[in-house]
């Protein structure tokens, strides 16, 4: 795996809360004639953990991906410290992590591995990135599962190598997409318990869920009912949870 | 409901039919056109066998790919045999098609074989029989997949991550198979008096060599310092999917290096052959002997630069199979003709052969002495022995009584006649000389008188002759000469063969053999070689001096060529290019579906951070390690076992004493195939594996919510 540039800095909680929010400004997606995100502006601030919830098809995971730069909006845009989160060729900034809600893991390679290629994709050492992707992975209880391969691990275990990957490289922004949903009681909680320790690193972390705890643990809730930002209060489905 | 699936499948299927086509094609082919052209059969066996495991794989991998729709088909309540129909049902009928219309294809081509040979061609029961156990074969094996994938846990197969299986227990028994039949069939094929058994032994050595480098695969050590390094080893080391298809690239490298090179093996021989056989580009023969043959090569090209005569006596024992030809005229007229032969080396030899002296010639009809005493009232003669150019001994007398010129006849002497021995008998007389149409025989001699004086006689020079052998020959001390009688030689050196004889048997100068010979023994044949380009009247008077039907090169070749052994050549030919299509198809098959499956990992890696110009130079690196393994493994194999595994088959024939056929490995013809298959590979792979787009893009993981 290649070094790329310098070495990863872990940034202080003053330098990220420096680039300001995460924003979105009058953003919409319109896919095969269907608006999937209508019209929505918002920011997601540094240090907060921002829950987005919404039924399936509301749009979470669209806004997700147009907040973190690797889908293009139809209209408006998303930026993050004064530049564009879309680069143009649906890569990430390597100051965002995405928890995916496919994981997104490469099956061939072990779960250190999988952890590892993210740090040395930020020019992170080959000794450190493994050192780091076993501090990860033992954060989130599986670090006796460093040398498996991916693809003999069970739905949560992948889950959690997700999420290790993701918090490994110290993002600036934390984007996860339903990062609990195939987790036990204790190991949500965990999780969300190393969501709120990334916001009070000073980063931005937006978290897509349909679990009520998870909406529960987060500092805000925004709600989403086909493709636009609705009042919590006014959403159907917030009132059902 | 059946075009539905195998439209939303469309390119597996279409590789699955066009697999079941080439292997039917050409196996049909191939067998139709041995059966008419009574060559062995078995030579299909070798695409069909390969066929088999490529079209095996490749059914697996589509059915496999059609465990999640199979799975789906279960919840709504599929069972039993319409459960089996859904899951095999397209691939059954696509191989179907793919083998019927093959076969008809098949059958098409085993008839322009045929008439390519020049025999009538008409189906028969054995090319049905091929047809229809392809057929069987296929499904067979369709079947078993099918009814392996339907017996899946269903939360495995609906699962987003679908796991890798372990290979099956009867996977593992035909791969072990394999490797055993092949290590069998070498064995067998040194000992085996069946032809079948050596032909189909390149095809197993072939896969069992596949097979063993697919193990292999699964010992690659974790590389690390890169990301193609640690992506290519990884992925061998994990993933049977790249190893089978490695498994298929070595096997058809292989095969096609084995065939290749007994092709050509068998090809740069019957080139040899019929060189040597004719001896020249044209040929003359001579009914009336050596003698005749030379003396009308030289009357019809007085300057050599066309004819050259040869003898040869083909006998029982290579110490008595001899060729005789005129030393001097070897460059001019057939230098360049056997350039390419096991004779060539002859030629480094050819002016050691001619500085030898050649017989005394004298074409006139009469015979002049001049004498220039003799006493009064005496007779002296003085008889000259000579070979006729009718190939007969004969004595022509001139009776001396006064001085001055005396003559005799000469018959036949028309073209040439060859002096033998001049003798001096009756009363005393000096000559001042014997000629013959300007042709000194004898010049100034006295003769006392009395006993009969010796005066000339060719055939007591002393010294022995040189002579070119075949190895096996090398310490030859004496040759039967033109007329049996034996002559003491000194042998020059060797030559591979010898015109007209073949792989034993030895070369002289037919000039130095002929002065003094009295006959040509019956078993001689005796020829006047002709360049190509000899002008029409040249050849005209070759006719007129007693030269029979011309024969030519073409036609021994021509003969050669229409062998058994030839035309079974000509279908190993063919066969090759069915593996080297076989091993395209499943090579872009494969390439095809790691399209869709390489998308989800370059997106995988895109949302970790890794730039899409490092993965596409991490999958090049990726494409070149496959075919690096590939090129390796072939090569190491193809040298190891090219020899061994043609040396028992019957690649040649047609004539008992042809040069031995040469089987080695050649660089040029190993170096094309290797440069071939892995410059294919590596150039495919590297297009299909870079050539990510949209589809590849962080984005497409939303797949859940889209």
């Amino acid at each position: 795996m290649t070094t790329v540039g310098r070495h990863a800095m872990t940034p202080e909680r003053d330098s990220i809360a420096a680039q300001g929010d995460l924003g979105l400004e009058d953003v919409s997606l319109n896919v095969g004639g269907r608006w999937a995100l209508e019209r929505t502006t918002l920011e997601f601030r540094p240090g907060e953990v921002t829950a987005l919830s919404g039924p399936s098809g509301s749009g979470k995971t669209t806004l997700l991906s147009i907040a973190g730069g690797i889908l293009k909006p139809t209209t408006g845009f998303s930026t993050y410290g004064g530049r564009h989160m879309w680069q143009g060729d649906g890569d990430p900034r390597h100051e965002v992590a995405f928890v995916l809600q496919v994981y997104g893991l490469v099956p061939i390679l072990s779960a250190r591995e999988n952890v590892a290629i993210a740090l040395r994709a930020r020019g992170v050492p080959p000794d450190e990135s493994d050192e780091r992707a076993d501090e990860e992975l033992t954060r989130f209880h599986i670090g006796d599962l460093g040398d498996r391969q991916v693809e003999e691990l069970s739905g949560g275990q992948m889950q959690r190598v997700a999420c290790a990957r993701a918090f490994a490289v110290s993002p600036e922004i934390l984007l996860a997409d339903e990062p609990t949903s195939e987790l036990d009681e204790g190991n949500r909680e965990h999780v969300m318990d190393q969501l709120r320790a990334e916001a009070a690193r000073g980063a931005v972390v937006v978290v897509a869920t349909h679990d009520p705890a998870v909406v529960e643990a987060s500092d805000r809730t925004l709600v989403l009912d086909e493709g636009r930002l609705v009042p919590a209060e006014d959403s159907a489905y917030a009132s059902r949870r | 409901m059946l075009l539905r699936s195998i439209r939303a499948h469309l390119l597996p299927s279409l590789a699955t039919l066009a697999l079941a086509f080439v292997v039917s094609a050409g196996a049909v082919g191939v067998v139709g056109a041995s059966r008419v052209g009574q060559t062995p059969g078995a030579v299909a066996a070798m695409l069909a066998l390969y066929g088999a495991v490529a079209l095996a794989e490749q059914s697996a991998r589509t059915v496999v790919d059609r465990s999640h729709d199979v799975a789906l088909a279960r919840l709504r309540g599929l069972t039993g045999a319409r459960l089996v129909t859904f899951a095999a049902g397209p691939l059954l009928a696509v191989s179907l098609v793919g083998i019927a219309v093959g076969s008809v294809v098949g059958v098409w081509f085993a008839g322009r074989i045929a008439d390519g040979w020049g025999i009538d061609y008409s189906l028969g029961t054995r090319e049905v029989v091929v047809a229809v156990t392809i057929l069987v074969g296929a499904w067979v094996t369709i079947a078993l997949v099918a009814t392996a994938v339907i017996q899946r846990p269903l939360v495995e197969a609906l699962s987003v991550n679908p796991r890798r299986h372990a290979t099956s227990w009867i996977t593992t028994f035909l791969e072990l198979l394999v490797v055993a039949a092949a290590c069998l069939a070498v064995y067998e094929a040194h000992r085996s008096e069946a032809s079948w058994v050596p032909t189909i032994a390149p095809a197993l050595v072939a896969l069992a060599a596949g097979q063993v480098v697919m193990w292999l695969l699964t010992l690659t050590p974790r590389l690390g310092s890169r990301l193609g390094l640690a992506l290519t080893s990884r992925r061998l080391r994990r993933d049977p999917d790249p190893g089978s298809v490695v498994r298929v690239l070595v096997a058809a490298t292989v095969l096609l290096a084995v065939t290749l090179t007994g092709a050509r093996a068998a090809a740069q021989w019957r080139d040899d052959a019929g060189r040597l056989r004719a001896g020249g580009p044209l040929a003359v023969p001579f009914d009336a002997g050596a003698l005749r043959a030379y003396a009308a090569a030289h009357d019809a090209d007085p300057q050599g630069r066309w004819l050259m005569a040869a003898v040869a006596v083909e006998d029982l024992s290579p110490a008595d199979r001899r060729v005789f030809v005129d030393s001097h005229r070897w460059d001019a007229v057939v230098g360049d003709f056997v350039t390419s032969t096991s004779v060539a080396g002859a030629g480094d030899h050819m002016a050691t052969l001619a500085d030898q002296p050649g017989p005394l010639m004298v074409h006139s009809d009469s015979l002049q002495v001049g004498v220039t005493s003799i006493r009064a009232g005496t007779t002296g003669t003085v008889a000259v022995t000579f070979l006729s150019d009718e190939g007969f001994p004969r004595t022509a007398r001139v009776h001396v009584t006064h001085p001055g010129s005396a003559t005799a006849r000469l018959r036949p002497c028309t073209v040439g006649c060859s002096v033998i021995s001049v003798d001096l008998k009756g009363a005393a007389f000096d000559l001042d000389e014997v000629s013959a149409g300007g042709t000194r025989i004898l010049g100034s001699t006295s003769y006392a008188g009395g006993h009969t004086q010796h005066a000339l006689d060719v055939s007591q020079e002393s010294g022995p002759q040189a002579a070119l052998t075949t190895p096996d020959l090398k310490d030859s001390a004496t040759v039967d000469g033109i007329d049996g009688t034996s002559h003491e030689v000194h042998v020059l050196g060797s030559v591979g063969a010898v015109p007209f004889v073949g792989r034993a048997g030895s070369l002289l100068d037919l000039g130095r053999v002929l002065r003094g010979a009295v006959g040509t023994v019956a078993s001689a044949q005796a020829v006047v070689v002709a360049r190509a380009d000899t002008p029409a009247p040249v050849l005209a008077r070759l006719r007129k001096d007693g030269g029979g039907e011309l024969a030519t090169y073409a036609a021994v070749a021509d003969r050669l060529d229409h062998t058994p052994q030839a035309r079974a050549d000509s279908l190993a030919l063919l066969v090759a290019i069915g593996v080297a299509l076989v091993a395209l198809t499943h090579l872009l098959a494969w390439l095809a579906g790691q399209v869709g499956r390489r998308r989800a990992e370059v997106a995988g890696l895109r949302a970790a951070g890794v730039r899409p110009r490092l993965v596409r130079s991490a999958y090049v690196v990726e494409a070149s390690i496959l075919a690096a393994v590939v090129l390796v493994a072939a090569a190491v194999t193809a040298v190891a076992t090219t020899v061994p595994l043609l040396r028992p088959m019957s690649l040649v024939g047609g004539w008992a004493e042809a040069p031995i056929l040469r089987l080695e490995v050649r660089p040029l013809t190993l170096a094309t195939v290797l440069v071939g298959v892995t410059a294919m590979t590596a150039l495919l792979c590297a297009l299909v594996f870079t050539r990510f787009g949209r589809g590849a893009r962080p984005a497409a993981l939303r797949s859940v919510e889209r």
